[in-house]
C-alpha cells in the first residue's frame, strides 16, 4: 500500500513545489531558488529510496489506480500510475538532472528579468515530466504530454520580448501538437480495441494483446503508427528534426535540460512503454527502425557541417536518438536505456559548457594545430558530395518541408473563409447550427444518403472554423470565437451518435463556455485600450503593459485548449470514446480540430501579448536579433 | 597597428588539456554511440562535481596558463633582420633601452629606485565566458599580460640596457632588480616570474613583499565582493577570497568579475596627488610626473595611448548600457557560439556586438572624465599637436579637466579651450576604515578622504 503513496508523491512533490513557487514574490530570488532546489532534492531522495526498496523487493511491475475522476456506466476516466524498470530509469535520471539544473540556474539567472517565471516554468515542466513517466494509461500520459508542450512553449519563449524566440516557440509547439494528435488517435483507437481505458500494465500481458490483435490487426497497426508519429515528433525524428535546434532560444541550461536530455528522449520512452503492443508487428518494427535510420543519417551529416555549437549538439543528439529507435526496433531494450542515460548526460554537459567552446577550441588550435585539409571522399562524385554538403547546411530543408506540407494547406483552407468577419459570423453560423440542432432533434428528417456521414460533416465544419482561426490575420475576437464554435460543432457531431448523453456534452462544454467568456472579455478590454495594436498581422508584445490581463488570458487559453484546469479535458476524452470504431473521419476531424485549435489559440496569445512591444518608448530588441 | 616583434617561448609545457566530452567525435554515428555509453555516463559525475564543487577544469580559461612560468622567453635579438614575414624575433639592446626609457619616464620613475620594482601585467580567469578576451589585457591582444610584464622586467635587468639608460640620464643602481608578475583580477591571485634569478639578499625581501601582496589581494577580493550579491562579504577577508576564487571557476557564474563596469575617471598625474582619495575602483590611474616633462613630450605619448584605450573602454560600456538590446549584446544567457567568431541568439539570430547585459548591470552610463596634472598651456598645446587624440575631446566623446600642479586650479575643456572651473563640492568625508561600507553597501560609494 505504501507503494501507492510513494508513487503518488513522485507527482505530488513536484506539483506542490510548483504551486508554492507561484506564490513567491517576484523579487525574492533566494527563496525561489531554495524552494525549487529543496523540492527537487526531496524528490530525488524519495525516488532513490523508493527505487532501492523496490529493487530489494525484486523489482515487481507496479500498477496504481490512483484516482477515478469520472465514472459512469460505460466510461471511466482515471489517473493511473505504473512503475517498472523503465520508469525507474527515467525517473531517477530526470530527477537528478533537474536537481543539477535548478542549482545551476539559481546562480546563472541572477538579476535576469523573469527569474521567477523561469523557475515556475521549470517546476511545471518537472511536474509534467514525472506525470508522463509515471503514467499508467493513455489518458494520464496525455495530460503529462500536453503539459510538456505548454512548458516547452513557455521556456522557448522565455525571452518573450524578442521576436525569434516567440516565433520558434510557436513552431515547436505546432510540431509537438502533431505528436499529441498521434496520442489522441491512439487513445481513441485503443478504446475500441480494448473496450476500456487500457493500462500499460495490461499491455504487458502478451496473451491479451495477441488475442486482440489477431482479430483487429488493422487497428493494431493504426495505433502503433500513431504512437510512432507521437514519438517521432517529441524526439525530433525524421521528418520533424528541424525543431530541435530552433528550440534552443531560452537560457542555455533550459535548453540543456529540455532539448539536450529529458524532453527529447520522451519519444523513446513512449516507444519503450508501448513496446509489448507493437513488438509482434514486423511492419511496425521495420517502420520504427527506418525512421531511426533515416534520422541518424540526416542528423549525422547536418551535425557535421553546422557552424554553431548548439545546432551541432542538437543534431548529434538527434543522431543518437535515431540509433535508439533502431535499437528499439531490434528489441535491444537494455542498450536503449543505457544509451539514453549516456546521451542525456553527455548532451546536458556539452550544452552547459557550450559557451566555453570558443576559448577551448581556440586554445586547441593554438597548441595542437593541424591545418585543415579539404578532401573529397573517393569513389563518390564531387557533385554528389557538394550537394550533400549544401543540403546538410540547409538542414535538408526539413523546416520548410514541414511548413509546406502541414501548415500551408491548413492556412490555405482557412483563407477560403475570409468572408467571415466579427459582424457577420453569427449570421452564417447561428442558422446553420440551429439547422443542425433541428436535425439532431428530428433525425428522421436527415436524408438517408447523408445519415451516416452527417457527424463527420458537422465535425468538418468545426474543423474549418479552426483552420480559419489558425490563418486569421485581422480579427483576434473572431479567431477566438471560431475556436469556441469548433467545440460546439464537435459536441454536436458526436451527439449524432446513438450514445448521446447530455451530461457528457455539458461536461465538455462547461470549460469551453467559461474560458471562452473570460477570453472574450480579456480581448474586449485589450481592444478598448489598444485599438491601434489589435490584430493578428504582427506580434505586439502587450504583456509589457498588461501583465495581469496577459496572465488571465493565458489561463483562458489553457482552459479552451482542454488543459486539465477545467472539466473540458475529461470531456475531450469522453467525446472521443463516443466516436465509433468505423468513424475514422470523425475521429480524425475531431482530433485535428483539437490540435490545430490549440495552435491557433497560442498563436493568438503570442501575437497579441508576446514579441517585440509595439510601443517604442523603451528599449526594444531588433527583430532579427 | 601591426606587431613587428615576436617573443618566442621555449622549454614550455603545453598547457591545453583535452576534454573528451567536447570531442567532435561525440557528434559521430558510432563514435557518438560509444561516447554516450562510456564518457557520456561519466559526464553525470563531472556535471555534479562542477556544480557542487567548482574547480579548475580543462574547459576554463586560466590567466596563468597563457605563459609557462618555468619556460624561457627569447627576448634578446642579436641581428635585427626581419624574417620573411616581416617579423623580428626579440628586441635589440637599443630597442629595449628605448622602451624601458619610455616606460620609466612616462610614469616619472627616473630617480630614487627601490631595491625591488614589480612590473605586473593583468589577466583574468573564467569559465563559460564567451567574452573572456574582454576581461584580459587589451594592450596584449585580449590575452594575459604575463609575457609583456616578464619581458619588460628582463629588459630592465640587462646590464647593457642599463648602460644605455645611464647614458641617457637614468641611473638604475646595481642593487635594484625588476620582477615581472601577473595579477589574476578575477581570482585575485598573483604570480611572479624568474624569481630564482634574484640575488640572495633580495630573496627574503621578495618573500616579505609577496606575503604583503597576498594580504592585499585578500582585502581586494573582499572589497570587490561587495558588488557580488551572492557572496557574503561579512566574513573575514581570507574566507571571502576563497569564495571569490570559487566563483571565477563556476560554470554557472555569468559575472566572474565586474571588469571595467562603473568606470568614470581617468587620472594622469602623480600617484602622490590622489593617494589620499578613495575612488571606489572607478578610476584608471596613470602615473605621470609633470616636473620631469616640461615640454609635454611624454604627456603626448601617454595621452596617445590612454585616451583611445580608456575612452574606448568607457564608450563600449556607455553604449552597451544605454541600449543593451541594440548597441550591446543583450543577455548572454541564451548566447550560442557561432564559428568561433561570435555569438548569436539561438540558431537564426544576428551576430551580437557590444557587451552582454551581465557585464554592464551595475554600470552607470557616463562619459569618461580625463584629469591631467600639468600646466594647462602645455596640455592644450600638446593635444592640438595630435589631431586623432584631440578629436576625442573636441567632439566630446570624453571630458577633459586639467589641474595646475602648482596653483591646484582646475580647468575644464569646453568649446575647444581650457576654462577655469570652480568645483561645487566643498570638503570630503573622512573614513578611517571602509570595511563596514564594503560589508553592507553594494551600490556606488562616494569619494572619501582616507588619509
Amino acid at each position: 500500500m505504501e507503494t501507492n503513496y510513494f508513487i503518488l508523491s513522485f507527482v505530488l512533490i513536484p506539483l506542490s513545489t510548483f504551486i508554492i513557487s507561484l506564490f513567491i514574490a517576484e523579487r525574492k530570488e533566494f527563496t525561489m531558488a531554495n524552494i525549487s532546489y529543496y523540492g527537487v532534492l526531496f524528490h530525488l531522495l524519495t525516488v532513490t529510496f523508493f527505487i532501492g526498496l523496490w529493487l530489494y523487493r525484486g523489482a515487481p511491475y507496479v500498477n496504481v489506480k490512483e484516482i477515478t475522476i469520472y465514472d459512469s456506466s460505460d466510461y471511466t476516466f482515471l489517473i493511473d500510475f505504473y512503475f517498472d524498470h523503465i520508469t525507474a530509469f527515467y525517473l531517477w535520471i530526470g530527477s537528478f538532472i533537474s536537481l543539477l539544473i535548478v542549482r545551476y540556474c539559481s546562480y546563472y539567472l541572477h538579476m535576469e528579468d523573469g527569474y521567477k517565471r523561469f523557475f515556475n516554468t521549470v517546476l511545471f515542466f518537472f511536474t509534467a515530466y514525472n506525470l508522463t513517466i509515471l503514467a499508467g494509461n493513455f489518458e494520464t500520459l496525455f495530460i503529462g504530454w500536453e503539459m510538456l508542450g505548454i512548458s516547452s512553449f513557455l521556456l522557448i519563449s522565455f525571452y518573450r520580448e524578442r521576436y525569434l524566440p516567440v516565433r520558434n516557440a510557436l513552431k515547436v509547439f505546432s510540431i509537438y501538437r502533431i505528436g499529441d494528435l498521434g496520442i489522441l488517435l491512439a487513445a481513441w483507437a485503443s478504446h475500441h480495441l480494448w473496450h476500456e481505458n487500457i493500462t500499460f500494465f495490461k499491455l504487458n500481458d502478451y496473451h491479451l494483446v495477441h488475442e486482440h490483435l489477431l482479430t483487429h490487426s488493422g487497428i493494431g497497426v493504426f495505433i502503433s503508427v500513431t504512437l510512432l508519429v507521437a514519438a517521432a515528433a517529441k524526439s525530433a525524428q525524421f521528418p520533424f528534426s528541424s525543431w530541435l535546434p530552433r528550440a534552443m532560444e531560452g537560457p542555455t541550461p533550459s535548453s540543456a535540460i529540455f532539448y539536450g536530455s529529458l524532453s527529447v528522449h520522451l519519444g523513446v520512452y513512449l516507444m519503450l512503454r508501448t513496446e509489448h503492443f507493437w513488438e509482434h508487428q514486423p511492419f511496425v518494427r521495420l517502420l520504427i527502425g527506418m525512421t531511426g535510420l533515416v534520422t541518424a543519417v540526416v542528423g549525422y551529416f547536418v551535425a557535421r557541417v553546422q557552424s554553431n555549437i548548439k545546432t551541432q549538439i542538437a543534431y548529434a543528439s538527434v543522431t543518437q536518438i535515431g540509433l535508439m529507435f533502431i535499437e528499439l526496433a531490434l528489441g535491444w531494450n537494455t542498450l536503449v536505456l543505457i544509451h539514453f542515460a549516456g546521451n542525456a548526460f553527455l548532451r546536458t554537459y556539452q550544452l552547459l559548457v557550450s559557451p566555453s567552446i570558443v576559448s577551448y577550441l581556440i586554445r586547441d588550435q593554438f597548441y595542437h594545430y593541424v591545418p585543415h585539409r579539404f578532401r573529397f571522399y573517393k569513389g563518390i562524385s564531387h557533385k554528389l558530395q557538394n550537394t550533400l554538403y549544401l543540403l546538410s547546411l540547409k538542414e535538408w530543408n526539413l523546416d520548410k518541408l514541414i511548413n509546406n506540407l502541414l501548415f500551408k494547406p491548413i492556412r490555405k483552407l482557412g483563407y477560403q473563409l475570409d468572408f467571415l468577419t466579427p459582424s457577420n459570423v453569427l449570421l452564417y453560423v447561428v442558422p446553420s447550427y440551429l439547422l443542425a440542432l433541428l436535425f439532431l432533434w428530428q433525425r428522421e428528417w436527415i436524408p438517408d444518403l447523408l445519415r451516416s456521414s452527417i457527424p463527420a460533416l458537422a465535425a468538418f465544419v468545426g474543423l474549418l472554423m479552426v483552420f480559419k482561426a489558425f490563418s486569421e490575420r485581422k480579427y483576434p475576437r473572431l479567431a477566438w470565437g471560431l475556436v469556441v464554435l469548433n467545440h460546439f460543432w464537435t459536441a454536436l457531431a458526436v451527439s449524432f451518435n446513438e450514445a448521446f448523453d447530455i451530461m457528457h456534452t455539458a461536461f465538455y462544454l462547461s470549460g469551453v463556455v467559461l474560458s471562452g467568456l473570460i477570453g472574450l472579455v480579456c480581448l474586449q478590454i485589450l481592444k478598448w485600450q489598444e485599438p491601434d495594436y489589435f490584430d493578428l498581422e504582427d506580434y505586439y508584445g502587450h504583456v509589457y503593459e498588461y501583465k495581469t490581463l496577459g496572465f488571465v488570458f493565458f489561463l483562458a487559453t489553457l482552459g479552451m485548449m482542454g488543459f486539465p484546469i477545467t472539466l473540458t479535458f475529461i470531456g475531450e476524452d469522453l467525446l472521443l470514446s463516443h466516436v465509433h470504431e468505423d468513424q475514422y473521419f470523425l475521429a480524425f476531424f475531431i482530433a485535428l480540430g483539437f490540435v490545430v485549435g490549440c495552435v491557433a489559440l497560442l498563436r493568438l496569445y503570442a501575437r497579441l501579448f508576446m514579441g517585440i512591444h509595439a510601443k517604442r518608448y523603451h528599449a526594444t530588441p531588433l527583430r532579427s536579433a | 597597428m601591426h606587431p613587428r616583434h615576436i617573443i618566442r617561448e621555449r622549454e614550455a609545457q603545453k598547457r591545453h588539456r583535452k576534454d573528451t566530452h567536447l570531442s567532435k567525435r561525440s557528434h559521430g554515428f558510432l563514435s557518438g554511440l560509444i561516447a554516450s555509453a562510456t564518457v557520456g555516463l561519466l559526464a553525470a559525475g563531472k556535471l555534479a562535481l562542477s556544480i557542487f564543487r567548482p574547480m579548475e577544469t580543462s574547459v576554463m580559461v586560466s590567466s596563468f596558463n597563457h605563459m609557462d612560468r618555468n619556460g624561457v622567453l627569447d627576448i634578446y635579438c642579436a641581428n635585427d633582420v626581419p624574417n620573411t614575414e616581416g617579423y623580428q624575433f626579440g628586441f635589440t639592446i637599443p630597442e629595449m633601452a628605448d622602451r624601458i626609457e619610455g616606460l620609466l619616464r612616462s610614469i616619472g620613475l627616473i630617480t630614487d629606485f627601490a631595491p625591488l620594482i614589480y612590473i605586473i601585467g593583468h589577466g583574468a580567469s573564467s569559465v563559460n565566458n564567451t567574452h573572456y578576451a574582454g576581461y584580459d589585457c587589451g594592450a596584449c591582444s585580449g590575452r594575459a599580460g604575463s609575457v609583456n610584464a616578464r619581458a619588460a622586467a628582463a629588459m630592465a635587468n640587462m646590464p647593457e640596457v642599463r648602460a644605455l639608460l645611464a647614458a641617457r640620464g637614468i641611473h638604475i643602481p646595481n642593487t635594484t632588480r625588476f620582477v615581472g608578475g601577473l595579477h589574476d583580477t578575477t581570482r585575485d591571485l598573483a604570480d611572479f616570474f624568474d624569481e630564482s634569478a634574484l640575488p640572495a639578499n633580495l630573496q627574503t625581501l621578495h618573500q616579505e613583499y609577496k606575503e604583503l601582496i597576498n594580504k592585499a589581494l585578500d582585502l581586494n577580493a573582499k572589497e570587490r565582493s561587495r558588488r557580488f550579491l551572492l557572496i557574503n562579504s561579512d566574513n573575514d577577508a581570507e574566507k571571502v577570497h576563497k569564495q571569490v576564487q570559487r566563483r571565477a571557476m563556476s560554470l554557472f557564474e555569468p559575472r566572474p568579475e565586474w571588469n571595467h563596469a562603473t568606470n568614470a575617471l581617468c587620472i594622469v598625474g602623480r600617484r602622490a596627488s590622489n593617494k589620499h582619495l578613495f575612488l571606489d575602483r572607478r578610476a584608471f590611474l596613470n602615473s605621470y610626473d609633470y616636473s620631469i616633462d616640461p615640454d609635454g613630450k611624454y604627456l603626448l605619448n601617454m595621452l596617445k595611448a590612454v585616451v583611445p584605450v580608456c575612452g574606448g573602454i568607457n564608450l563600449e560600456y556607455y553604449f552597451s548600457r544605454v541600449d543593451n538590446e541594440r548597441l550591446g549584446a543583450g543577455s548572454k544567457l541564451p548566447h550560442n557560439v557561432v564559428g568561433l567568431i561570435g555569438v548569436s541568439n539561438g540558431l537564426e539570430g544576428d551576430l551580437r556586438t557590444g557587451l552582454p547585459r551581465q557585464m554592464i548591470n551595475i554600470h552607470q552610463p557616463m562619459r569618461l572624465m580625463v584629469i591631467v596634472e600639468q600646466e594647462p598651456e602645455i596640455v592644450i598645446r600638446v593635444l592640438r599637436q595630435h589631431p586623432p587624440t584631440y578629436e576625442w575631446f573636441a567632439n566630446e566623446w570624453v571630458h577633459l579637466a586639467v589641474i595646475h600642479p602648482q596653483t591646484k586650479q582646475i580647468y575644464r575643456f569646453e568649446d575647444e579651450d581650457l576654462i577655469p572651473y570652480q568645483p561645487q563640492t566643498v570638503g570630503l568625508e573622512f573614513k578611517q576604515n571602509l570595511m563596514p561600507e564594503f560589508e553592507s553597501i553594494n551600490d556606488n560609494l562616494p569619494i572619501y578622504l582616507i588619509q
